[in-house]
């Protein structure tokens, strides 16, 4: 059967896992730990946080991330494309240039809007 | 008994429902989101063992590498208030009500003859003919249709993304103008300018 | 067999990248109108050929070429036309009118046409997330104004909701038939029918409620009032007729062409929705004050009684809801065309109350109004009186005495609201829009706009002379289904 292919996979996953979390385990649990007030306050010098370290983003991160999930797609159906590309005649073949020419239209687009510059 | 699968499949769902509660139950929106991304991670090998491999990798692929990392975007974008208080407890019998509903709908529904028609097993599950290849057969060519109008619909998607964020060129905006910088001659650049020493003056 | 959807897509891509430096919206708008006409033309060039050549209905069980997917498409393109032309004025007027604003009503025709004659539900899903998304972006084209951000995220996340529904349902009845495309599903459900499980009854009361949410119709349709006043008021239009329109088709498509055998199942839950809806939308109308959210209402409202024509489920009750959803269309365009016609430089129509003393300024206007509000109120002369007389006429042929009373009574609640915005019109009198310039009234024209004046006057005069002399249109209905 194809799934005991991925039996390794399976492995070395779980031992990721294990090298992962072991070590953490064991020092949370072997360590001493007797907390206190003055270990739990922020740290000794300096001041108290004024407010939290996240800064909300610019929107511009957002604008690229979309854009990315949109080609990351583009690219997810290459996929099988490229894998049965030979069965799938020149149909298939002229399918996938009028898909790549639509995107290819959204990327001259964006470019010529110049949503990809950065300042 | 119980074969190999059977417990695979058993601690792998058992870890998909822990983290989806813990995407709803946990408060901190960033783990929030951490979570749903092992829930997605479960989920893939979920379909690996139905050997979907072809879905289970592109859910990987696309949800856990890119519209997760989008998540996050939106939940830095969010004023940095962290806790979603356990306070707004008001919809909590309707939802409860509603979640009761619904299990018990889904119960019933397993109990009584799931399928009804012979359901579409894989014809074909000879390990040299993929799932992959399976769908691009039938994805470039018979439904060649629904494709393009994904491809339009990616493209509807860009242009209302671009319209949406984007707020044109700041004027102000430094960037490099390779036009500019390749036009440049020597001597719009540079000037030289006699000066007199101090030792000639005196 | 495409040639209507590519002309569309082509002018989409080209008005979206001549936009970029063409910054004229009139122009831009102008091609959009002149690429619908092309469209039309086509459409209907196609049919004839195939009809002529008696070409087979369906393309390889995904795309349908039936009279159905004619008569859906062509209303869809007239209307996007008129809704084009009516709003160049406003999206100038609004800086919204950009080569983005245009290429996306294309695509959204694009995702309409799509959906007018899907045979298969990956089509259907595909067009329909198509048009959605498209209008999802359009309605927060006006994004420094909150409460069309607030319009445009409600739209988009009940949208989506819908969307998941749909698809699930959709997913529950491949999971119990392996079937997707519509005529053979329509075959096994057929042999099915009395002994399905309650894996399709529940897919089918999915698929029911994704619709109901698009369509807008009691208890989903929280998301219609504030979405109509959010979104800028061309966008409104387009929701309020084309989207509707397109939701019609998939109605058609899913509960006609696919879920008919099973007619047992949605018929009681459609009846539910309907007398819901007219109930709702009736008595909430009254209460608005603001003239976008009180069309909402109406709108919900009207889609009550289309469905109140669909539960019946017979090929005629379908052509009269047919014949319902094109004398609400042409009625809602012509009101808002009046409202899209008068928007001032310094203050929008908004409430009711903007329009107080119309007919002393504009009485063309004002007279073209009242006829779109007698016509979605059904009174006698006019396109809605007929469009609900068959409707009524239909439920008491098919024994359905009592949802026919409750649909007469209430048809006499909702005239209350479409009279009271005559009143206005007529008998109260003008009021300054600033007291401290009692010269300048609210309700002057923007500009002066002979096409868009004239297309107001042609959908109120089509109001008149169909109603008039219904004969030919409703006989055009019945021959579709």
């Amino acid at each position: 059967m194809l799934l005991k292919e991925y039996l390794p996979i399976v492995v070395f996953i779980a031992l990721g896992i294990g090298f992962g979390l072991v070590p953490l385990l064991a020092g949370f649990l072997i360590a001493p730990s007797r907390p206190n007030k003055a270990k739990e306050s922020p740290y000794e010098c300096g001041f108290e946080a004024i407010e939290t370290g996240r800064a909300p983003f610019d929107l511009r991160f957002y604008l690229v991330a979309i854009l990315f999930i949109l080609f990351d797609l583009e690219t997810a159906f290459l996929f099988p494309w490229a894998v049965s590309l030979r069965k799938i005649s020149s149909l298939g073949f002229f399918s996938m240039l009028f898909f790549l020419g639509l995107l290819l239209i959204g990327f001259l687009y964006e470019w010529c809007k110049g949503a990809l510059e950065w300042e | 008994m119980i074969s190999l699968l059977d417990c695979f499949f058993y601690s792998i769902s058992s870890m998909l429902v822990a983290s989806s509660l813990a995407v709803i139950l946990v408060r901190h929106p960033v783990r929030a989101a951490l979570f749903l991304v092992l829930s997605f991670v479960m989920a893939a090998m979920l379909w690996m063992l139905l050997e979907a491999e072809f879905l289970s990798l592109v859910l990987i692929f696309v949800y856990v590498g890119a519209i997760m990392t989008l998540f996050l975007f939106v939940i830095m974008m969010l004023p940095a208030e962290e806790s979603l208080s356990w306070k707004k407890w008001r919809g909590f019998p309707f939802a409860l009500l509603l979640f009761a509903l619904l299990l018990s709908l889904l119960f019933y529904m397993l109990k009584h003859s799931l399928l009804l028609g012979a359901s579409a097993s894989p014809a074909d599950t000879t390990s040299t003919y993929t799932n992959t290849q399976a769908i691009g057969h039938i994805l470039y060519t018979q439904y060649a249709l629904p494709f393009e109008m994904i491809g339009i619909l990616l493209l509807v998607a860009m242009v209302a993304a671009i319209m949406l964020t984007f707020r044109g060129r700041r004027v102000d905006a430094k960037g490099q103008c390779i036009n500019k910088q390749v036009r440049a001659s020597k001597q719009d650049q540079l000037k030289l300018v006699n000066i007199p020493s101090e030792g000639e003056k005196g | 067999m495409w040639i209507p959807e590519g002309i569309v897509l082509l002018a989409a891509i080209i008005i979206l990248l001549t936009g970029l430096r063409l910054k004229n919206a009139k122009l831009l708008a102008g091609l959009a109108r002149f690429s619908l006409l092309l469209t039309m033309l086509a459409t209907i060039l196609i049919k004839t050929y195939s009809w002529k050549h008696h070409l087979d209905t369906l393309i390889s069980e995904l795309w349908f070429m039936d009279h159905i997917a004619f008569v859906m498409k062509l209303t869809i393109e007239i209307t996007a036309w008129f809704v084009l032309g009516l709003g160049v004025h406003y999206t100038q007027h609004e800086d919204i009118g950009s080569g983005e604003y245009y290429a996306l009503t294309l695509f959204a025709v694009l995702g309409m046409l799509i959906v007018a004659s899907a045979a298969h539900f990956m089509v259907l899903f595909v067009g329909l997330e198509l048009f959605s998304l498209a209008i999802y972006a359009l309605v927060a084209s006006q994004c420094h104004i909150s409460i069309g951000i607030e319009a445009a995220i409600k739209y988009f996340v009940t949208g989506a909701l819908a969307s998941g529904l749909l698809l699930y349902g959709i997913s529950l009845i491949y999971g119990a038939t392996g079937q997707l495309a519509f005529v053979p599903l329509m075959q096994d459900l057929g042999v099915i029918a009395n002994g399905h499980s309650l894996l399709i009854s529940f897919g089918v009361i999915c698929i029911l409620v994704g619709v109901a949410f698009k369509l807008g119709v009691a208890p989903f349709h929280m998301w219609v009032p504030d979405i109509y006043e959010g979104a800028p008021l061309s966008v409104m239009l387009w929701i309020a007729t084309t989207a509707k329109i397109a939701a019609f088709a998939i109605l058609v498509r899913l509960l006609w062409n696919v879920l008919a055998p099973l007619g047992s199942i949605w018929q009681p839950l459609v009846q539910f929705l309907a007398l819901l809806s007219i109930l709702v939308g009736n008595t909430a109308a009254i209460a608005q004050s603001n003239f976008q959210r009180m069309l909402a209402y109406s709108s919900i409202a009207h889609m009550g009684y289309l469905l109140l024509a669909v539960q019946l489920n017979t090929e005629s009750a379908w052509s009269v809801a047919l014949f319902y959803m094109l004398s609400y269309v042409i009625g809602t365009l012509t009101a808002v065309a009046v409202i899209l016609l008068l928007q001032h430089k310094h203050a929008h129509i908004k409430q009711i109350n903007d329009l107080c003393g119309l007919h002393q300024r504009h009485p063309w206007l004002a007279f073209i109004l009242l006829l779109a509000m007698f016509s979605l109120a059904g009174v006698p002369p006019l396109l809605g009186f007929m469009a609900k007389w068959q409707i009524v006429q239909m439920l008491i042929e098919q024994q359905q005495i009592g949802y026919a009373i409750t649909a007469m009574l209430l048809t006499i609640v909702g005239a209350y609201y479409y009279l009271r915005i005559i009143k206005v019109i007529y008998f109260d009198d003008l009021q300054p829009l600033d007291p401290a310039k009692p010269n300048i009234y609210p309700p002057a024209l923007l500009a002066v706009q002979p096409t868009a004046s004239i297309m107001a006057a042609l959908c109120g005069g089509s109001l008149l002379f169909l109603g008039i002399f219904p004969a030919q249109l409703l006989q055009f209905c019945l021959q579709v289904f």
